[in-house]
């Protein structure tokens, strides 16, 4: 435990050596681990995905994929949440001097909530392919990764992060499973009021 | 400016500029501001970057919600809001502009008694119209049975 311990602190050590060399490399690492950059570039991707699709088959495939990606992240978060009911790690700058140039979080270091809740949402794209699936896995991972370059998370709290999600997704597949009446009469009213 | 109306601003800017680009596929015609689907596409994406360009350089934006930022329901819930409207008003305007009729081929599979007495093509503004008819006689209906 020890030794994970010392090579995460090590590859964290590596990763936040970046931070703090020149203002506008830190105002690009500061952006893309924000809380707003990353998770509002997943909306527009699933806005655009709701509206895409050339034959109706495709597009209510689309829709489905929206579904369960809101769902998978939803999931994995609460997976977040209830883990951190038990375990509490401390951030990297209570812990260490670390380059800190984002604000404090308050709440556990592991999981990363950030990254359960992208990597939750970029999951169930696996399901159209290998294009829009690296393009979604390429964000999380440039979210991810920064948030550690800003000194806010371990590598290990990312990657457990990552399980999370990963562990989320037979629930969610379950869930989409057995709601599948739902779901169809849902789609049927959306695509009344907002048709594509 | 308020640090939630930033953000609403920016995501409806992106918001339009993302339904531009949906607007390309044939299905989501309804949706088309301009002409050319280039110039939809270039204008979409030019959109995308100007409100993340807006957002990021107009005031500091690593921000917690204590010291005045967003927290997470509050995003979804102004991102939705932003993502709404700009629906909206790219459907109201594009019927107004190029008089956009929503083909019935878009919501075959799922045939709605109210399109059977139709043409077949019909405007967003009508097809709300009808949505809030029927709505309104389905709740009636449940009421009086």
């Amino acid at each position: 435990m020890d030794r994970l311990q010392a090579l995460d602190y090590w590859a964290f050590q590596l990763i936040n050596s970046f931070a703090g060399k020149s203002d506008q490399l830190d105002f690009v690492l500061a952006t893309l681990a924000s809380d707003f950059f990353i998770p509002v570039g997943f909306g527009l991707i699933l806005l655009h995905k709701w509206f895409s699709g050339t034959t109706s088959v495709q597009a209510t495939g689309n829709q489905k994929i929206v579904v369960l990606s809101l769902i998978n992240m939803t999931l994995a978060t609460a997976l977040v949440f209830i883990l951190n009911q038990w375990f509490f790690r401390e951030r990297p700058f209570s812990a260490h001097d670390v380059n800190l140039i984002f604000y404090e979080p308050t709440d556990s270091s592991i999981p990363s909530n950030f990254a359960a809740g992208t990597m939750g949402l970029a999951l169930p794209f696996l399901k159209v392919g290998l294009k829009q699936t690296m393009l979604v896995i390429v964000m999380v991972l440039i979210g991810s990764v920064s948030r550690i370059c800003v000194g806010i998370h371990y590598p290990f709290d990312v990657l457990s992060g990552f399980i999370v999600a990963i562990l989320a997704i037979p629930i969610t597949l379950t869930i989409g499973k057995y709601t599948g009446s739902v779901q169809h009469h849902t789609l049927r009213i959306a695509r009344r009021l907002i048709p594509t | 400016m308020d640090f939630a109306l930033a953000y609403f601003l920016s995501c409806f800017i992106a918001c339009m500029g993302v339904l531009q680009i949906a607007s390309v596929s044939s299905r989501a015609k309804y949706l088309r501001l301009f002409g050319p689907p280039l110039l939809r596409k270039t204008l979409g994406i030019v959109s995308i970057v100007i409100a993340v360009t807006l957002f990021f350089l107009t005031g500091d934006r690593v921000l917690s919600d204590h010291e005045g930022g967003l927290d997470a329901n509050q995003q979804a819930g102004i991102f939705s809001f932003a993502a709404l409207i700009s629906y909206l008003l790219t459907a109201i305007i594009s019927q107004f502009v190029w008089k956009t009729k929503i083909d019935s081929s878009v919501v075959e599979p799922h045939q709605f008694r109210l399109y059977e007495y139709d043409s077949g093509e019909f405007t967003f503004i009508k097809l709300q119209e009808k949505n809030w008819t029927d709505f309104r006689h389905w709740i009636i209906g449940r009421f009086n049975s």
